[in-house]
């Protein structure tokens, strides 16, 4: 049975469509990534399935039970994006207060919330108030108030989100340790790094609608791309290796040659060395998700505005630069 | 219930935090230790008894269980040989005929037995008189410009009907009998001892008293200070009308009105903090529905007031009853006056902050709210007495400001009500009757009816809002 199973999902905002026709299913034990621009409907799917926003028209279901059902969210964690947690609370009564909402009994709420803290490295500061926490460490108690009552399904919406890069480690960690416990996780993200090296599975959503699903390995392995290089001063014998039927591309340093299926880049490098060139260097240059989400995108915006491949290319400088 | 006091305590959390439970305790102490500060003196017994005995001419028809009061001309009470042994007081109240002593000779009843035998009968005549709802009565509306159909009846008992010899088989038990009882109807008084002295003198009749804490008691008349500086008032208003004044104008009333408005103030930020997008996704993505959080808080907050207001009032209540003596719970109806009207308030303070999310448009439309509730009722009867007076052609306008009371909240009407239910335990019968004569209580069911399905109604809307918005 799968965990989340979404199908031809709509959600309409007055005039707007957020989600068009999404359907998506997430088998147990599996770190699901949803990977999107801002305002591709990534939340609002978590939103539907949690009950918070109402569905327009399809089916969604969560853990067997049609989606937003309180029997249902006792059993999923849920880490939103943008939240808020009330400054009046400490780290500890915040998970106190939401264990009762969970009916979790006092006992488990110490035992559980001491572990929880200790985990996401807040053991010391549990009793501050949370108005005197850093924006990151707001970011660590929001991960422990997702997974502290033992949830079968967590969704973290933009998990790494104001975490410095020793924080992403420790989270993508802690990520990996709760998969191992045979829990499901499900991160929405526009962190395209981060998505490639947490998650089994992806879904790129674009403008409300998946465009591609599939493993890591899939999606950065449909396209197999060399890079050569010569000694300096020998110019790449383009037009000999264009007629052996393969791709190629030049810049300035380096020619790039892309296979086709069948091809193998052997038969370049054993023509080039028969014609005695000598060869500087040969790698592989694997399609990272980020090359294959902008080839998406500028897919999906072709024949229409630019706009939104300008800014998925400026959110990805912007994150790489992070 | 496990999720109601999660959520209860989430919000007094809250309330500590943001100095809101500190302010309303500061004013709630404040309250206390100003009542408290007032000091009531009773008056010099050879003054008061003096003027106040001459009261007894009126009286309470039934054995005092008349809704109506009575007077027979011609009696005059006075008390002599004045005795004070702390709060009691021991005298001799001599009654005597005003009237011609020929008169008397003439077969005419005597005007004390007459009195005595009219307290024990049921008022013999009443009459229907119109009077505008909720103005004074009696001299303003008097006359006959009264003749709107609007306008209410009120009946007015006249004296009973006694012959002669209905007078003269009146005893002395029952005549000692009556006198007891006027001292509860004008004194509040009723460890009272009587017993009757021979005096050869037609028409004269001579009592020896001794009264209870006859000064302690509650139509005894008193002064006020504070601290230890005297506040000027007469000595010979009643200790019960004093009282009343404190508990209903100063604590009910303007109290009452500045704690309803800073509770709104302090508590319009509780819902919209509540409602702030991180905020709810993080509560409502737990098991508990959206409805069900929104009222819990709305309870949370309504629960907050009933402590303030409890501690206030009761505050109040312990306080005066050190200091005055005088301990009738009714005052305590106080709290859940102040309740039902900050359930009122909170109930569209809620509405407003599940349509707009904003503590500022909340804030202010409560209070735009509450100043037009007020002013609706102010205006109206300003109106009645102005139709009583017969000054102008007032009666579209009256129309409209009536049909207005009737179907919004009768904020200023619950006031009305609790002022009512709080003199009861404070002024004497002879008073209450009075104030009977002079102010029609509304209807119960008109101001709680009302008022309670407002309050379904505003919190209904809002649940609904609440529950069908996404996000």
């Amino acid at each position: 049975m799968s965990v989340i199973e979404v199908k031809d999902l709509y959600k309409r905002y007055g005039g707007i469509d957020a989600l068009r026709g999404i359907s998506l299913q997430v088998e147990p034990g599996q770190i699901y990534g949803l990977l999107g621009q801002n305002g591709a409907g990534k939340s609002t799917m978590v939103k539907i399935l949690l009950g918070i926003v109402r569905i327009t028209s399809g089916d969604a279901y969560l853990l067997g039970h049609p989606a937003g059902t309180t029997e249902v969210r006792k059993r999923v964690g849920y880490l939103p994006e943008d939240h808020s947690f009330p400054g009046y609370h400490t780290g500890e009564s915040l998970l106190h207060f939401y264990g009762e909402l969970y009916g979790m009994n006092r006992a488990d709420r110490v035992k559980r919330i001491a572990e929880s803290l200790d985990i996401v490295g807040l053991a010391k500061r549990g009793r501050s108030k949370i108005k005197t926490y850093s924006k990151g460490m707001k970011q660590r108690l929001g991960i422990a108030q997702s997974f502290f009552h033992d949830p079968e399904v967590i969704f973290l919406d933009e998990p790494t989100d104001g975490v410095d890069p020793v924080g992403r480690k420790e989270i993508r960690e802690l990520l990996a340790t709760l998969k191992d416990e045979g829990r499901t996780i499900f991160v929405n993200s526009h962190l395209l790094q981060e998505i490639e090296l947490m998650c089994d599975r992806v879904a790129i959503m674009h403008k409300g609608e998946i465009v591609r699903t599939g493993t890591v390995a899939e999606l950065t392995k449909t396209v197999e791309r060399f890079s050569i290089s010569l000694a300096p001063g020998t110019p790449f014998p383009a037009a000999e290796v264009k007629a052996l039927g393969f791709n190629v591309e030049s810049d300035d340093e380096e020619t790039h040659i892309e296979l086709k299926p069948g091809q193998s880049i052997d038969t370049v490098i054993d023509h080039l060395n028969a014609k005695g060139f000598r060869l500087r260097g040969v790698r592989e240059s694997k399609q990272s998700l980020e090359d294959i989400f902008m080839e998406l995108v500028e897919k999906a915006e072709r024949g229409s505005t630019k706009r939104g491949v300008r800014v998925a290319r400026a959110v990805s400088q912007t994150r790489r630069n992070d | 219930m496990r999720t109601f006091v999660s959520i209860l305590r989430d919000s007094f959390r809250e309330a500590v935090d943001g100095f809101v439970i500190y302010i309303m305790l500061a004013i709630s102490v404040l309250t206390i230790i100003v009542v408290a500060c007032v000091g009531y003196q009773p008056a010099e017994a050879e003054v008061h008894l003096t003027k106040s005995i001459k009261g007894f001419a009126v009286f309470i028809p039934d054995k005092g269980e008349s809704k109506a009061i009575s007077a027979v001309p011609g009696v005059q009470y006075e008390a002599t040989s004045i005795k004070v042994n702390g709060k009691d007081v021991l005298f001799d109240l001599e009654v005597t005929s005003k009237l011609d002593p020929g008169i008397l000779k003439a077969g005419f009843p005597e005007p004390f037995r007459t009195a005595v035998a009219g307290w024990m009968k049921k008022p013999y005549k009443s009459e229907k008189r119109k009077i505008p709802p909720g103005v004074l009565r009696g001299g303003r509306a008097g006359g006959d410009t009264n003749s709107d159909a609007t306008l209410k009846e009120l009946e007015i008992a006249l004296a009973p009907e006694v012959s002669a010899e209905e007078a003269a088989a009146i005893t002395d038990d029952q005549m000692i009998e009556f006198i007891k009882n006027q001292f509860g109807a004008h004194y509040g008084c009723t460890d009272v001892k009587v017993r009757r002295r021979s005096v050869p003198e037609a028409g004269k009749y001579i009592f020896e008293i001794e009264a209870i804490n006859l000064r302690g008691s509650r139509g005894w008349g008193h002064s006020l200070s504070f601290l230890h500086w005297s506040l000027g008032s007469a000595a010979d208003t009643p200790l019960g009308l004093v009282v009343h004044v404190i508990e209903d104008v100063l604590v009910n009333g303007i109290g009452g009105a500045v704690l309803l408005l800073i509770s709104v103030i302090l508590t319009s930020f509780f819902i919209p903090n509540m409602l702030r997008k991180g905020t709810l996704d993080l509560v409502v993505s737990k098991p508990v529905g959206k409805v069900q959080y929104l009222i819990y808080k709305y309870l949370g907050g309504l629960i907050f007031i009933t402590l303030v207001s409890t501690i206030t009032i009761g505050g109040v209540w312990f306080v005066i009853g050190i200091r005055s003596g005088m301990w009738d719970p009714r005052f305590l109806i106080t709290i859940p006056a102040l309740v039902l009207s900050f359930a009122l308030l909170y109930s569209f303070s809620t509405l407003i902050a599940v349509l707009t999310r904003s503590a500022i448009a909340s804030m202010l439309l409560t209070i735009a709210f509450t100043f037009g509730l007020w002013l609706v009722g102010y205006i109206k009867k300003q109106l009645d007495v102005a139709k009583v007076m017969g000054e102008g052609d007032l009666d579209g306008v009256s129309n409209v400001f009536d049909i207005l009371n009737n179907v919004l909240p009768r904020y200023k009407d619950l006031d009305k009500l609790t002022s009512k239910v709080t003199s009861e335990g404070t002024y004497t019968p002879i008073l209450l009757r009075f104030q009977d004569m002079i102010i029609e209580p509304p209807s119960y069911f008109g101001v709680l009816g009302i008022t309670l399905a407002y309050i379904g109604g505003f919190l209904a809307l809002a649940s609904w809002r609440h529950a069908t918005r996404d996000g």
